[in-house]
């Protein structure tokens, strides 16, 4: 059975007097493991805490996965979540950043710290699901990266480093039971969460990552929200996953039955994008899915057809800057157009002239008549 | 009638590449094919490489032949897809240096191409090796799998598809 580390509790550590204090003091010096506490009071369980900001540091050069040392702390911290659910200021959303040192190039490092955040996130995940089953499915869990434009002045060694949000939100304190039995609950709808102003609708995007494109995800999204933000769309980035499914990392389009393949303008799926589009850990009824792949047979840059009920796209590795927005388009009921100076163009993204390219006011509208856009 | 290269070439440029309007311009348009799979762009190689395969002309096997020489993973990976629509003993020997690819996803494809060619006894003998040698645990499965189904199709059976 593994042992927990001592947990991190909250509140002054029992008072000692002066003996125990030197004492302890001493033993510390001496490298000596420190005496052990006085048993907690059996009284009020006491919770776990943490931060509104946590920093994993000293991450190994070029590595993305914890340490040992991170590991406990994330054990720690993953405590405090649970415990923040009874109180009244739980963590309910939390953004995890990945940095890297200015050793090695700006896009390798921008991958770099997407990776580390994928791991704390994936491990942090993992400590939330020992200690609570659920809970993470619960919680809003953004990783992304920063590369390395935002090193401490520190060193490398804390360049190297992961960044956790934990911001608390307020809840009311529930209402005193009252003595005579609850009328049942009527369902309302639930509200958006928060508004999304200067934008009138949300496009929420969970991006599964198979394969890491040439071009950095952060760009891709940052791309498509140069064309939506303008055109009145949001682009939120709900979670990102790293999925591990080697056999679906080139994935094969052909659909039993056709001659060649199948379409990307909709219709038929093949067995293999049923698979992949099978993944659809935190999706929602509106969100969309975004799978990066490293090819598909035949080759595209991206793909927008999908099952049935699972709107998402592929795209691939060799996919532009504009493919990702180009898909999310078709599958919010834009269709292909010959011109380079617009996102549909069918003539490739990657021809595109004028940059940032355009959406016009009728695309705008079958876009916001579409139900994967959320008015905020 | 000539084909237009570049017309070709903006038909494969798009992020979803129009494969029906490639094929609608006839066997005149391999030779287009042939010299984009051997251009600088691999994008455009992979995609070329893609519509020879779905032109089904016996000349497109040597734009076959040439996409499994590529440097490009993603133009051999293309070549092992295409192969799959095709036939003939050319492309069986294709298939026999793509199943032996350094690249698992090239691999991939080649087992699946090669399934559909159960009377090769020879590529199904070399399907069968991968069972136990790829490197890759997914076409260690894939390639028992194809093998199951070309012994079965062999036998006249129907066995289940390799999708």
């Amino acid at each position: 059975m593994r042992q927990e580390p001592e947990p991190f509790v909250s509140g002054p550590p029992p008072a000692l007097n002066w003996r125990d204090r030197r004492n302890t003091r001493m033993q510390g010096e001496l490298g000596s493991p420190p005496s052990p506490r006085p048993p907690a009071a059996p009284t009020a369980p006491r919770l776990a805490t943490c931060g509104p900001r946590e920093t994993l540091d000293h991450f190994d050069q070029d590595r993305s996965d914890p340490t040992p040392a991170h590991v406990a702390r994330l054990r720690q911290i993953a405590r405090c979540i649970r415990d923040s659910q009874r109180t009244a200021r739980p963590i309910r959303a939390l953004r995890i950043i990945g940095h890297a040192s200015a050793e090695g190039s700006d896009a390798y490092n921008q991958a770099l710290g997407q990776r580390r955040a994928d791991s704390v996130m994936a491990r942090l995940r993992r400590e939330l699901e020992t200690l609570q089953p659920g809970l993470a499915a619960r919680l809003r869990i953004v990783a992304e990266s920063r590369g390395e434009h935002e090193l401490t002045g520190r060193g490398r060694e804390f360049d190297r480093r992961v960044v956790i949000d934990l911001p608390r939100v307020h809840v009311r304190p529930p209402l005193p039971r009252p003595p005579y039995p609850r009328p049942p609950r009527v369902p309302r709808p639930r509200p958006p969460e928060r508004g999304c102003a200067p934008q009138r609708e949300r496009i929420r995007l969970h991006l599964k990552i198979l394969f890491d494109p040439g071009i950095p995800i952060s760009t891709m999204v940052q791309s498509m929200r140069q064309v939506y933000h303008p055109a009145g769309f949001r682009v939120e980035v709900a979670s990102t996953e790293r999925l591990s499914r080697p056999s679906l990392v080139d994935l094969d389009l052909h659909c039993p039955g056709s001659i060649d393949t199948c379409p990307c303008d909709g219709g038929a799926t093949s067995a293999e994008q049923n698979q992949l589009f099978a993944n659809r850990n935190n999706v929602t009824g509106h969100d969309i899915v975004v799978y990066f792949v490293r090819s598909t047979t035949p080759a595209l840059n991206g793909c927008a057809s999908h099952p049935a009920g699972r709107p998402g796209v592929v795209v691939t590795s060799v996919a532009s800057q504009w493919t990702l927005g180009h898909e999310v388009g078709h599958v919010l009921g834009l269709n292909h157009v010959a011109n380079n100076d617009r996102l549909m163009t069918g003539l490739g993204t990657n021809n595109i002239t004028n940059p940032p390219p355009d959406l016009i006011p009728t695309e705008i509208q079958t876009m916001t008549n579409s139900p994967l856009t959320v008015p905020c | 009638m000539s084909v237009d290269a570049n017309h070709v070439k903006r038909l494969l440029e798009s992020d979803e590449p129009n494969y029906g309007a490639v094929v609608r311009l006839g066997p005149e348009v391999v030779p287009v094919l042939a010299r984009l799979i051997a251009g600088p762009d691999p994008r455009v190689a992979a995609a070329a490489a893609s519509a020879a395969g779905l032109v089904r002309h016996p000349q497109a096997t040597q734009a076959l032949e040439q996409a499994a020489r590529s440097a490009s993973a993603m133009v051999r990976l293309a070549a092992a897809g295409a192969a799959r629509n095709m036939q003939g003993p050319a492309v069986n020997r294709v298939l026999h240096t793509l199943l032996a690819d350094a690249d698992q996803g090239v691999r991939k494809f080649a087992i699946k191409a090669a399934v559909a060619r159960p009377h090769d006894s020879a590529l199904v003998a070399r399907v069968r090796s991968l069972q136990g040698s790829d490197s890759s645990p997914a076409n260690r499965t894939l390639a028992a799998r194809a093998v199951r189904f070309a012994e079965s199709r062999r036998g006249g059976g129907g066995g289940s598809r390799i999708a």
